[in-house]
């Protein structure tokens, strides 16, 4: 009897332990259906992550503006079944405009110095130069870069230790609103005419000073007046003595002729960091045609 | 009769011996609360930046590594750094960044204050001419040292800064 008693017990452990795993099972079923509806989603939102190593080779700013091209794409397509090559396609496009408006090869710019002022430390600052590449100084300006000395060197001084292939230079925008446009492309003129003795072979390339947005200048400093007043002196004074003048100004511009919102850090002088990779593009087409 | 007397007399010793643990405890309590004292932080220099950043804006701003310290904290001994985290705003606008330094000692970390203090005191002498309206975050900047961590805010609100800090010291 004990014995009969044993295995009605085991039977029904048994049953009761196969409806366990069976309720188990259906649960995991039902969790990997919802899952995999949800997991359609994740892919496509993932298109833009994607993008990111492509994007990555910009500023942050690009790649977030990328990404929100993407998501947007993404979102409008949703349930097309050719989504994925749809969105694909686009990412890819709008990385490639990017990029062709933006690149730049760093090895042109290996045998380079570039001497700047605040505007210039992003360079560094933002990883597109080495400290040994950039001569820049918060305020600096055509005077004070003949003689201010940073880390022992002085602009004239680093040059002929580097002998740059190129020498690039923007300096002005410290100085217009208060130190006269003649006065300042004079001490331009001096500054190249040293560097010229200092780096015979050296190529020397004056860079027009970056516009100012509109609520820069309604805060009653720099203007585009005095922007366009100093640029057009500046211009002349490279033709006069030889020296290539690059407009780099109307580069950064918008259709109202103020500094474009896409390039301009919140103070409306400075750059963000889109703006390098477009000065360093439009230096290298302008200079390879 | 005796059986009772002598319950109770292993109750009341049970109780003192519970009471007497208690106490040790409290002892323990306070000794540790006065170990910590001395500045006990845990947090990674990352965790602590990125709960001020979470609160304070800094624009445009670039985190940079170990291998930058020599460029922005020329005198900064990073032999002796075991790790860090530094924000700066990029464009050179504004002079706002932060840091946190974690070094291998506290002694380390105080002998290093210098170092921090010699940017600040570059930084101070530039943007007193050249920013004027941004010189208040200079002003009021915080380089503290507290354990083997040296903290250096100059932000738009360095009073919040430090209170965000101090929740990171126990």
């Amino acid at each position: 009897m004990a014995r009969k008693k044993v295995d009605g017990l085991s039977v029904a452990i048994v049953i009761l332990n196969v409806l366990i795993v069976g309720v188990i099972i259906t649960l995991c079923v039902l969790i990997y259906m919802y899952m995999s509806g949800k997991l359609e989603q994740t892919d496509v939102s993932n298109l833009g992550q994607e993008a990111q190593p492509y994007a990555t080779t910009t500023t942050t700013q690009i790649t977030t503006d990328t990404f929100e091209t993407t998501t947007l794409e993404t979102t409008s397509t949703t349930t097309e079944p050719v989504f994925e090559t749809t969105a694909g396609d686009g990412t890819e496009d709008t990385i490639i405009a990017i990029e062709t408006d933006t690149s730049y090869d760093e090895e042109f710019f290996a045998d380079d110095l570039f001497i700047g002022d605040s505007i210039a430390t992003g360079l560094q600052n933002y990883g597109y130069f080495n400290a040994d590449q950039v001569f820049a100084e918060i305020g600096l300006n055509p005077e004070t870069a003949q003689t201010l000395e940073v880390n022992g060197f002085t602009s004239i001084t680093k040059a002929k230790e580097l002998q740059p292939k190129r020498i690039y230079i923007m300096l002005g925008s410290n100085g217009i609103a208060f130190m006269g446009n003649t006065y300042m492309v004079q001490q331009m003129q001096s500054l190249i005419e040293q560097l010229r003795e200092a780096c015979p072979d050296s190529y020397i390339y004056v860079l027009s000073i970056p516009p100012v947005t509109k609520a820069h200048e309604s805060e009653g400093q720099e203007t585009m007046a005095m922007v366009n007043g100093y640029n057009k002196l500046l211009k002349d004074m490279a033709d006069d003595i030889g020296v290539i003048y690059l407009d780099l100004c109307s580069e950064l511009q918008d259709s109202t002729g103020y500094f474009s919102a896409t390039y301009a850090e919140a103070d409306g002088l400075h750059f963000l960091g889109t703006a390098y990779k477009k000065m360093l593009s439009f230096i290298q087409k302008s200079i390879q045609g | 009769m005796k059986r009772r007397i002598l319950s109770g007399i292993i109750a009341a010793m049970c109780l003192l011996s519970a009471s007497c643990g208690s106490k040790e405890a409290e002892t323990t309590v306070h000794e540790e609360a006065a170990e910590a004292s001395v500045k006990t932080i845990t947090a990674a220099p990352s965790e602590i930046t990125a709960a001020v950043l979470a609160e304070i804006t800094i624009n445009s701003a670039l985190e940079k590594g170990m291998d930058d310290m020599s460029i922005y904290f020329a005198e900064l001994d990073t032999s002796v750094l075991e790790d860090v985290s530094y924000y700066m705003c990029a464009s050179g606008a504004y002079p706002d960044e932060i840091a946190v330094f974690k070094f291998n000692t506290a002694e380390a970390a105080e002998q290093n204050k210098a170092a921090v203090q010699t940017r600040l005191d570059k930084q101070i002498s530039t943007y007193e001419t050249y920013t004027p309206d941004e010189f208040y975050k200079l002003e009021d900047a915080v380089l503290t040292v507290k354990g083997n961590y040296i903290f250096y805010f100059v932000t738009e609100n360095n009073s919040r800064a430090s209170e965000i800090m101090e929740s990171f010291v126990s």
